[in-house]
């Protein structure tokens, strides 16, 4: 560096010293502004320049009151926004009402939209580096992408679906370019030094597909193989049994219709057979081992394998569902205060910030509808029109099956099917990776589905959300239904993720029905891993008609929440208690306070959403409180408290409630006490597959078998130790109770300080993973079997992500129409320094809601704007 | 007849009214340049004004706070004039978060150093430019 005197003159070296110096310090401080080191640093230069950087974000925080432009629609739109940012688009067509949606919606959730289809397009190494490889591989492999784009392709010119498509992306790049000229596009971009790609129909489907994915891909199978092999095949049989034996208030209780199988018509992308041959080009013995998800115990390297595809197959934790959470229901005019049908539905899914529903209403000549989109989706994917109103929860039926495939030991790109061998398809992708080398990505498919390659085996996934399909098809025909006939007849095009959607019209006709696709197989056991050789292939679905469905139910109402919608006597297999229906508490709770009234108004339908009522504690407190009466192990003063507690409580686990935390402390203390002792002799993998845990908030099979043992003598149950030693129900009861006392008073001191929410906690967090961004955790009541289910403990991630209560028809003369209301625990933007990023966090946690826009008559706007040809 | 007063005489001088008046417009002026550069998203001009400061600047002292100051102040003046309309300090929380820190005053030391380090980067380039300019005697000299 140079002197603190210009006069004088330097030594030659010193003077090129200097000038190395600075050039190479220019140099590094250029290259770090230019271009960082991604995805760690970004170029700090365009980054952080404080008028066209991430400080943007200030200026994109703003609201635009009044604003005119230009748009691809074909007549004028106007974009009204209320208070809470919800829009009310008003257009002359359909396709203009899609433009301006996407147009609004990227407006206000580019980053969430982005994010969702880099997940299910496998390109979210791209901008996050090495650590989301694993995430990318897997969605290439299961072909979300092949999926889609074989929908579009078969979509023609003329179809509806492919202009709406088309509209909505046409809005979405309309925003993202004018985001890019502004320097307006989220801070997360900049800061990840990337431009999105202009949005495609394609990606709209994608994201459908994350949706899917979401709710009924699951590691079922790989999961009941560990348990069969470590438990063995009668224990396993009988703790995790295929039809539940607790108590269930199925909606569709019967007489049911057993119908021929229809085929499914979709083909999964890849899966056409090639051309089989008895002999493969060099011939030789299978190269496939016995198989880690055989039979017998587990060997160290059979572990490590089924880690290998535990790890594999579960790659992206935050979309493999073991166990949902999601409410509907619907209540007959006969059963209502003032004459008018209702519906309630609360879709549990992950709460973040943004949230993954937009709210917004859309009027035109053809459409009246208001709800939430998921962004990323034209239209809306619950809510109402002027007609009827529908809402979803997860059918969870199994949808993912395992098929082991025999590779040829000579040339492993021909497998074994129906006697002959066929060559592997092939698809290679190419993996950009921010910060490091790109991958080649080979995936191989066989009929059944893309290969999963293990050191001891090979299996085939087949999902039914490979399946292409015409669910947008459906969704169109739900905007413009104007009876429960048409709903019905739309939902004929459902295919996947098969949902139970609830109904109710304005001439009062109610119901629910589960539509998609059920894959059947002629043989095999299909909770568990099947034969790749053609036997135990999926010969086709339920018949339409004869899919679970209840319509204008005599009692009056009907629930739905992700329970097992039909008895026993059901003549198809639609999955087990493991795969993966919900334990039935939540739809029992439900169905009980509504048959407890006849005169339901929507203010005890919003009770009933917020109801922390959990049916598995009234089961079990009254055991429990017995059994340690009769143990004496209420002995101590605390323990003497405690007892008090649990005696006086009505199983309702809010917040303040020293009860609930004894409760559900006491119920994992319980459940390790009676199966801890099994996992332990028989070696359950839980290290290699985490969902083998034994959780009573996530595993339904084991909650019920407590429930089970704890009520009625049953043979055969984990409570006698694997030496041979019986317990019974009550000494383990009462030993869980000493346990979960002696916990607690450590944890929180004497029982007069306990409260639930010290222990469990519910948590928004952001979808950056930035903590500031998030909001919580806070404590919270709610558990997993509560209809307001707080799912994970002790922090609850997922839960009612939408509260929707609709009213329709007329009310009865001298009554007041109900208002139909809706909130989500978020806000319209996904800019945190938005005034409607945590917009209704508040409202909705405690327990309000807001009245759902009415399209023909919008609340006077706060923001307008134009969008002309 | 024009009479020179002598060097040591004018490196007095320099330190007086007219000196700082001279710096302080150098600085305003190298100041506006950045700003009005950023604008355009050209943040790599900061780094030119140093070179420009550092190379045409007599006094190297005074070159040196005339291309670190315009770097610091053309990056946080923009800030500054932007809080005055905007939640800057809650943008500053929400970027540091998304950073991955917890303080809020990261995103805004990082503006400034990267500011503040391109202007000095640029005025050391100037300097040591300047040190290979031809001297009135035909040698390169360090002025």
């Amino acid at each position: 560096m140079g002197r603190g005197s210009d006069g004088g003159r330097r030594g030659g070296w010193r003077r090129h010293l200097n000038a190395a110096l600075a050039l190479i310090t220019s140099g590094l401080v250029v290259g770090a502004a230019l271009v960082g080191s991604v995805p760690t640093v970004p170029p700090l230069g365009a980054a952080f320049d404080p008028l066209t950087g991430v400080w943007q974000m200030t200026a994109g925080a703003s609201v635009a009151h009044s604003m005119t432009l230009t748009a691809g629609v074909s007549h004028d739109v106007t974009v009204s926004f209320d208070a809470g940012g919800v829009p009310t688009i008003t257009a002359a067509t359909d396709a203009d009402a899609m433009y301006a949606e996407g147009y609004v919606t990227a407006r206000y959730r580019l980053l969430e939209m982005d994010l969702e289809r880099r997940l299910g397009e496998g390109t979210l190494s791209a901008v996050l580096g090495p650590s989301a490889l694993a995430s990318d591989e897997l969605q290439l492999s299961l072909g979300l992408t092949r999926t889609a784009q074989a929908e579009w392709d078969s979509l023609g010119p003329s179809s509806p679906q492919r202009q709406l498509l088309v509209a909505y992306s046409k809005g979405v790049n309309l925003a993202m370019s004018q985001m890019e000229a502004g320097h307006q596009l989220p801070a997360a971009m900049t800061l990840l030094d990337y431009r999105p790609a202009p949005w495609t129909p394609v990606d709209t489907l994608v994201v459908q597909g994350d949706l899917t994915e979401e709710l009924d891909y699951t590691t079922s199978p790989a999961d009941m193989a560990l348990l069969e092999r470590s438990l063995g095949p009668t224990r396993t049989a009988a703790w995790f049994p295929v039809t539940p034996t607790t108590p269930q208030a199925p909606y569709d209780p019967g007489p049911y219709v057993a119908a021929p199988l229809v085929p499914i018509r979709a083909v999964i992308p890849g899966t056409t057979p090639t051309p089989g041959v008895a002999v493969p080009p060099a011939p030789g013995r299978s190269s496939v081992r016995s198989s880690a998800l055989g039979s017998g115990p587990l060997s160290g390297a059979q572990r490590a394998e089924a880690a290998s595809l535990m790890g594999w197959i579960g790659r992206l934790t935050t979309t493999v569902r073991h166990y949902g959470a999601s409410n509907n229901w619907v209540v007959a005019p006969s059963r209502s205060a003032n004459g008018q049908a209702l519906l309630a539905n609360d879709p549990h899914l992950p709460q973040t910030l943004p949230s993954v529903w937009y709210e917004v209403a859309i009027d035109t000549p053809d459409l009246r509808l208001a709800g939430v989109e998921a962004p990323g989706l034209p239209g809306i994917l619950l809510g109402r029109n002027d007609r009827v109103a529908w809402g979803f929860t997860d059918t969870q039926n199994q949808a993912t099956l395992l098929y082991r495939e025999t590779l040829s030991a000579s040339n492993p790109s021909y497998y074994r099917w129906r006697g002959r061998w066929h060559a592997l398809r092939t698809v290679s992708y190419h993996i950009a990776v921010a910060g490091g080398a790109s991958v080649n990505y080979p995936v191989r498919i066989s009929v059944h589905g893309p290969l999963v390659h293990l050191p001891g085996g090979t299996y085939a996934l087949w999902w039914a959300g490979d399946l292409p399909n015409q669910d947008l098809l459906a969704l169109v025909g739900l905007w413009h239904a104007r009876d429960a006939v048409q709903v019905r007849a739309a939902l004929q095009h459902w295919t996947a993720p098969t949902q139970n959607i609830a109904y109710a019209d304005s001439a009062g006709h109610v119901g629910i029905i589960a539509p998609g696709v059920y894959p059947e197989t002629a043989h095999g056991v299909p909770w568990l891993p099947l034969s790749g050789t053609g036997a135990d292939d999926v010969v086709g679905t339920i018949p339409p008609r004869a899919v679970p469905q209840v319509a204008d139910p005599a009692v009056g109402y009907a629930v739905s929440a992700n329970q097992r919608p039909v008895t026993a006597a059901y003549p198809y297999y639609i999955g087990t208690v493991y795969d993966f229906f919900d334990p039935g508490y939540r739809a029992l709770t439900i169905s009980s306070r509504l048959a407890a009234t006849t005169a339901a108004t929507t203010a005890t339908m919003a009770s009933i959403e917020t109801d922390l009522g959990d049916r598995l504690a009234v089961t079990l407190t009254g055991p429990l409180v017995a059994a340690v009466r009769a143990s004496g192990a209420a002995s101590s003063a605390s323990g003497r408290a405690a007892l008090a507690l649990l005696t006086h409580w009505n199983g309702t686990m809010s917040s303040s409630s020293g009860a609930a935390a004894l409760y559900w402390t006491w119920l994992g203390d319980y459940a390790r006490d009676v199966f801890g002792p099994w996992w332990s002799a028989t070696h359950v993998p839980v290290a290699t597959d985490a969902n083998l845990a034994i959780s009573p908030a996530t595993d339904a099979a084991l909650v019920m078998d407590l429930e089970t043992w704890s009520t009625r003598p049953t043979p055969g149950t984990a409570l006698t130790l694997p030496d041979g030693r019986s317990r019974s129900a009550a000494a383990v009861m009462a030993q869980a109770f000493t346990q979960a006392v002696a916990h607690l008073t450590r944890q929180e001191g004497p029982p007069v300080a306990w409260r639930w929410d010290h222990l469990q906690s519910r948590q928004f967090a952001s979808l950056t993973n930035a903590p500031a961004l998030g909001y919580g955790p806070r404590g919270s009541g709610g558990d997993a079997f509560t209809p307001d289910a707080a799912d994970g403990f002790p922090i609850a991630g997922t839960g009612p992500s939408w509260r929707e209560i609709i009213a329709l028809g007329r009310a009865r003369p001298g009554t007041t129409p109900a208002t139909s209301t809706g909130v989500y625990p978020g806000g319209q933007s996904e800019n945190p320094l938005s005034p409607w990023y945590e917009t209704w966090v508040t409202t909705w946690w405690d327990g309000r809601s807001h009245p759902l826009p009415n399209p023909a008559r919008p609340a006077r706007p706060i923001a307008t704007w134009e969008l002309r040809p | 007849m024009t009479v020179h007063a002598p060097r040591t005489a004018v490196v007095t001088h320099g330190r007086g009214p007219r000196y700082l008046a001279r710096a302080a417009l150098e600085l305003v002026g190298a100041t506006a340049v950045v700003w009005i550069a950023l604008g355009w998203g050209a943040w790599w001009v900061t780094l030119v004004v140093g070179v420009v400061v550092g190379f045409t600047v007599r006094r190297t002292r005074r070159a040196w706070v005339v291309g670190v100051g315009a770097g610091l102040l053309g990056w946080g003046l923009p800030l500054a004039w932007r809080a005055l309309g905007a939640p800057v300090g809650g943008a500053a929380r929400d970027i540091s978060s998304l950073m991955g820190y917890s303080v809020a005053g990261v995103a805004l030391l990082v503006t400034l150093v990267v500011g503040g380090a391109l202007g000095a980067c640029g005025t050391w380039l100037g300097r040591a430019a300047r040190a290979y300019r031809p001297s009135r005697h035909g040698s390169a000299s360090s002025r």
